[in-house]
């Protein structure tokens, strides 16, 4: 509740500081956005559990993208022209979430369904040059990524259990909090509307990659991580490999984003 | 009138601030259960490889299940306290075919996205291996549907239980 209030109060101060701007203030949009993640992992799993059903596998699963699209909102301050007309800065808090189902059914009939959930909490900070028709910005993103996959079953009809009498049954998360860097730049369309593009990369995971993704409600003998290898992980009755799973560095990738701002205040 | 405008953006969002937006998942599933629930239809079916399914039991106004604040047993990750022996329920326990694995009283937990009820140690007494999930079907203040599988022998059938439930 506090840090909520301080942020709002500090986007606030932003939007007192434009007086002199060509454009600037409190602004609201929405962003549609490409963000890459590492798959390959993600679809060794796939592999190695198509083939570990192969002899007993109606649908196998399909494979998992190097990308994922979807839109994103926004909200902050953004100025060009300040300080002089030519500084530009931008002070903003983006969300937005994908969602990648995948299935497989075996002889049986029982289906085997993939949820994979990827909501990014971003804070946006940019500092460049602008004027009266758009501006040019460093970016730099500060990006909390959660992702999660939820496994269910799903039997002969249509139940969906997430119970733990199937092992792989399961709500996985794990979060990948990452500093990127790129590029923002944009256009002022009339006196309220602004066009930023946005690129930024991956520079920096504190810590390192050493966290994997978890079930943490879980409480069994083999490994509540989400398996890299299916067969192994079938094979590691006890949870004795805990380096065949999918870690937060999984889901670290370059994001390229297109948007429409909204200034609320001039 | 720009600062009129900004004062008016800021107050708006200070009225959106007041909102415990980052409360976790798992305190407000947890508070939403507190209370006396009515189990107002038990139904326990077999699922069979067709599709088709056979119903073993069922059972209307099949008694409560009481959520309670139990004496605090731990802290976990973040500082959020856990509750021990926090459950009564008071349903049937066997059918006429195959048990209903309900435990009488224990502890009961949820999953970080609220989509799993825990009974912990339900099943035995060591620390690994013995709690049991239930998949949550619907989650409303007033209502909700618990499901629990069992899978039979070589995946021929798989019982499913579920309780239905409204709050008093």
């Amino acid at each position: 509740m506090r840090s909520t209030l301080l942020l709002l109060l500090l986007l606030h101060s932003f939007a007192l500081l434009h007086a002199q701007s060509a454009f600037g203030g409190l602004t609201i949009g929405a962003a549609y956005g490409i963000d890459r993640m590492d798959s390959a992992n993600l679809n060794s799993f796939v592999e190695s559990f198509n083939t570990y059903y192969a002899a007993n596998i109606k649908a196998k699963y399909a494979s998992f993208p190097e990308a994922l699209s979807g839109p994103a909102i926004r909200v902050g301050y953004r100025g060009s022209g300040l300080v002089g007309k030519k500084l530009a800065m931008a002070f903003q808090y983006q969300t937005g979430k994908h969602h990648v189902p995948r299935s497989a059914t075996l002889g049986t009939g029982l289906k085997n369904e993939i949820n994979l959930d990827m909501v990014n909490r971003d804070v946006l900070i940019e500092l460049g040059v602008g004027g009266k028709r758009g501006f040019l910005n460093a970016l730099m993103q500060g990006q909390f990524r959660n992702s999660t996959i939820t496994y269910y079953t799903i039997y002969q009809d249509g139940s969906r259990s997430i119970g733990y009498e199937f092992d792989i049954n399961g709500y996985y998360e794990v979060s990948t909090p990452e500093i990127m860097a790129g590029v923002s730049a944009g256009l002022q369309l009339g006196k309220r509307v602004i066009i930023p593009i946005q690129v930024v990369f991956p520079v920096w995971l504190p810590g390192g990659d050493f966290i994997n993704m978890t079930d943490y409600d879980t409480s069994r003998y083999r490994s509540n991580d989400f398996p890299r290898e299916f067969d192994f992980w079938v094979k590691d009755r006890w949870g004795v490999d805990d380096g065949n799973a999918i870690t937060q560095g999984n889901f670290r990738g370059m994001r390229f984003s297109i948007g429409v701002e909204i200034l609320l205040t001039r | 009138m720009n600062l009129r405008l900004s004062f008016i953006g800021l107050a708006i969002m200070l009225l959106f601030s007041g909102c415990d937006l980052f409360e976790a998942p798992k305190e407000r599933y947890i508070s939403k259960m507190l209370g006396t629930w009515d189990i107002t239809e038990l139904n326990h079916i077999s699922i069979l490889q067709n599709g088709t399914t056979q119903t073993l039991l069922r059972q209307e106004n099949a008694g409560t299940f009481v959520a309670f604040k139990g004496p605090v047993c731990g802290e976990g990750l973040g500082g959020a306290l856990t509750y021990c022996n926090d459950f009564t329920y008071n349903g049937p326990i066997s059918g006429p075919i195959r048990a209903v694995p309900m435990p009488r009283q224990g502890s009961f937990s949820v999953d970080a996205a609220a989509k799993r009820v825990i009974f912990i140690l339900s099943e035995c007494s060591s620390l690994i291996g013995c709690d049991r999930a239930w998949t949550v079907e619907k989650n409303t203040a007033q209502e909700q549907v618990w499901s629990y599988y069992k899978v039979g022998p070589n995946e021929v059938y798989t019982d499913k239980l579920t309780l239905k439930m409204q709050k008093q």
